[in-house]
């Protein structure tokens, strides 16, 4: 799977939120073992650097633990795995409403819009499962 | 103690003033970017850390100690051009490189170059240029040196192999040594790197972290570096 | 690490010349064996003519293999070290010192070479029965000889014409490796730069020479030439001369090594 990276901010910060995101969706289960820095480095094509303190900013909150010797675990706190992913949704949530504020919709428009796209998306689906059959 | 530490350091060659008061601290398990237009200073630099040029004045230190044959043993340098003896075969390169350095790795030397598909017996006038020029590199980072200076190391080669090349950097990293990459191709190496210095017309401009530039500056790099190399006025 | 140097500097030069020696060698056994099928009989002279040109291949490659000595001298140190290469070599870990000295060597080591290898192979063309014994003879006599005019001190007469053999080769090598050295110094036309240092110490030297030369003059000619002179006077003359050549020559010597080592350290300055 590959990584992308954004010119305009930071990798680190970038590394974390697409490591909580492979967190969250499974990718890296609970209390599986994480790549080594190099390795994650090296696949990834960054500074060894920037991944340690991708590492140490996610260790301090509280996704990752350290076992010496071993390496770096995904934790198996699952409410915490769940709270993560409760962030990352509010922070696309975000994303969405203020862009949609920046082309001149109201919060309330943007909502019906979206309502709209999620029955359409809906009624794709059954025609595709009907079709199939 | 800084790996490469460079006090007050100026060097004219006749009336060209290469490098004005330059002053820098590189600590050991970085992967620095000396980046600047060509002319700017940065082969001089290169150059005087190797002891291939003298400063006029001020000083340039190695692991603290002026460059000389005991820093040259720590030192890895790549040049801007091919400096190996062609007639040679790779292998012997290899034996070469053996003999010179205790340093040198000759088992991950002859992996890289087998992962390379690099034939090990024939003569290095024999190979294509971008060949010779990985050849070079690999013999370069298969040696476990305390400072790699690599003058240009992608400049004019195909996007894969500049990959290769990152991700041989990128694979050495070793928390006791640095790197440091004199290049003026930014938005290709620009994820490698943790810090960057800018050199103009022979002064540093900007020594900083390249994960604080895209914070303060909301840019990457690359784009600053235009910004503040921008050659023609609005 | 001089002798890494050395090695491997070796390995690069007997690329050329080892192969070259051979032919050397080779020829002149081939005048040989032609001279001795020619002596037996009668021949067109297309085969006259033949042996002409092979003895005119033979004293050309005899020439070729000085040539190709000196030549191979100043180019392994103008492109080795004042070349691309020179980034290689001079961020080794050794000295400017080893890497003067490991051409310097190399280079009269293959001086010496073609030296004895043109002297062996002009024996071999020319051999004839019994030869061995003749030459065998006439360094015997030599060596009597010898004792007529030096006495004890004739050992040392030998000792003192291979040192002034040795350092004569060196010399000629710094006498090119110093011109090279200032030549490189500068930013462009280093080449022709170079050559024209060569030229540049060249007269200096003669000038000086020909001062120190008047000197050695003067001290010969101060023979008082109405006493007759035993035979060990002579020879303590000649003797005299040899040591005053050899300790020029290593002086010489010595300032142009110091020019080419402050040149390299002070003031390399690759392309």
């Amino acid at each position: 799977m590959p990584w992308e990276f954004v010119d305009h901010l930071p990798i680190y910060a970038q590394l974390v939120e697409q490591l909580k995101r492979r967190i969250v969706t499974g990718d890296y289960p609970p209390g599986s073992k994480l790549p080594s820095v190099r390795e994650l480095a090296a696949d990834a094509a960054v500074n060894p650097n920037t991944v340690q303190r991708a590492f140490a900013e996610l260790e301090r909150s509280g996704l990752i633990y350290t076992q010496r010797s071993t390496g770096k675990f995904v934790t198996d706190d699952a409410p915490a795995i769940l709270d993560a992913r409760r962030q990352l949704a509010s922070a696309q949530i975000e994303a969405f409403l203020s862009a949609m504020r920046s082309m001149g919709y109201l919060p309330g428009e943007a909502v019906s819009m979206l309502e709209r796209a999620v029955e359409e998306q809906k009624k794709e689906e059954k025609q595709h499962a009907d079709s199939g059959m | 103690m800084p790996i490469l530490e460079c006090k007050a350091l100026f060097k004219r060659y006749g009336s060209v003033q290469a490098l004005k008061n330059v002053g820098l601290a590189i600590e050991p398990g970085h992967i620095v970017g000396l980046l600047g237009p060509n002319g700017s200073g940065k082969t001089t630099l290169i150059k005087l850390a190797n002891g291939l040029l003298q400063p006029t004045s001020g000083e340039i230190l190695i692991a603290g100690e002026k460059p000389s044959v005991a820093t040259k043993k720590i030192v890895s340098y790549l040049p801007e051009r091919i400096a190996l003896p062609e007639h040679l075969t790779v292998k012997q390169l290899l034996g070469f490189f053996g003999d010179f350095y205790a340093d040198f790795n000759r088992e991950a030397a002859g992996h890289m170059l087998s992962q390379l598909q690099i034939a090990p017996d024939q003569p290095l006038k024999q190979l294509s240029k971008g060949t010779k020029e990985k050849v070079q590199l690999i013999l370069v980072m298969s040696r476990a040196a305390k400072l790699y200076l690599l003058d240009e190391p992608i400049g004019g080669v195909d996007p894969a192999t500049r990959d290769y090349i990152l991700h041989t950097i990128i694979s050495n990293y070793n928390p006791e040594a640095s790197v440091i990459i004199s290049t003026h191709l930014i938005a290709d190496v620009e994820s490698v790197l943790d810090e960057v210095v800018f050199l103009n017309r022979g002064e540093i401009t900007l020594h900083e972290s390249v994960d604080n530039i895209r914070q303060t500056h909301g840019k990457s790099v690359d784009a600053l570096f235009r910004e503040v190399f921008k050659c023609w006025e609005n | 690490m001089l002798g890494k140097l050395m090695k491997h500097e070796c390995k690069a030069t007997s690329r050329l010349m080892a192969p070259l020696l051979l032919v050397v060698l080779g020829l002149g056994l081939v005048v040989r064996v032609y001279d001795g099928i020619l002596k037996n009989a009668d021949y067109a002279w297309i085969i006259e003519t033949l042996h002409g040109l092979l003895i005119f291949a033979f004293v050309i490659a005899l020439i070729a293999a000085v040539v190709c000595a000196v030549v191979l001298m100043v180019q392994r140190f103008s492109k080795n070290l004042m070349g691309d290469e020179g980034y290689l070599m001079f961020t080794l870990p050794v000295s400017d010192h080893a890497l003067i000295f490991s051409k310097l060597l190399v280079s009269v080591i293959w001086f010496l070479a073609v030296i004895a290898v043109d002297l062996l192979a002009v024996l071999i063309a020319v051999y004839e029965k019994g030869m061995m014994h003749d030459i065998a003879d006439f360094f015997a006599a030599t060596w009597r000889a010898l004792q007529n005019y030096y006495l004890a001190a004739r050992g040392w007469v030998v000792v003192e014409l291979v040192l002034l053999l040795l350092v004569s080769l060196a010399l000629s090598c710094l006498q090119f490796y110093a011109p090279i050295a200032i030549g490189h110094s500068f930013a462009k036309r280093k080449g022709l730069l170079s050559v024209v240092f060569f030229f540049v110490l060249q007269f200096i030297q003669q000038t000086i020479a020909t001062g120190l030369l008047a000197k050695l003059v003067e001290k010969i000619f101060l023979w008082n030439v109405t006493e007759p002179y035993t035979a060990v006077q002579v020879g303590g003359h000649t003797q005299w001369v040899i040591l005053w050549t050899l300790g020029c020559e290593v002086i010489l010597a010595g300032i142009l090594y110091l020019i080419t080592w402050l040149m390299m350290k002070k003031r390399l300055n690759l392309a």
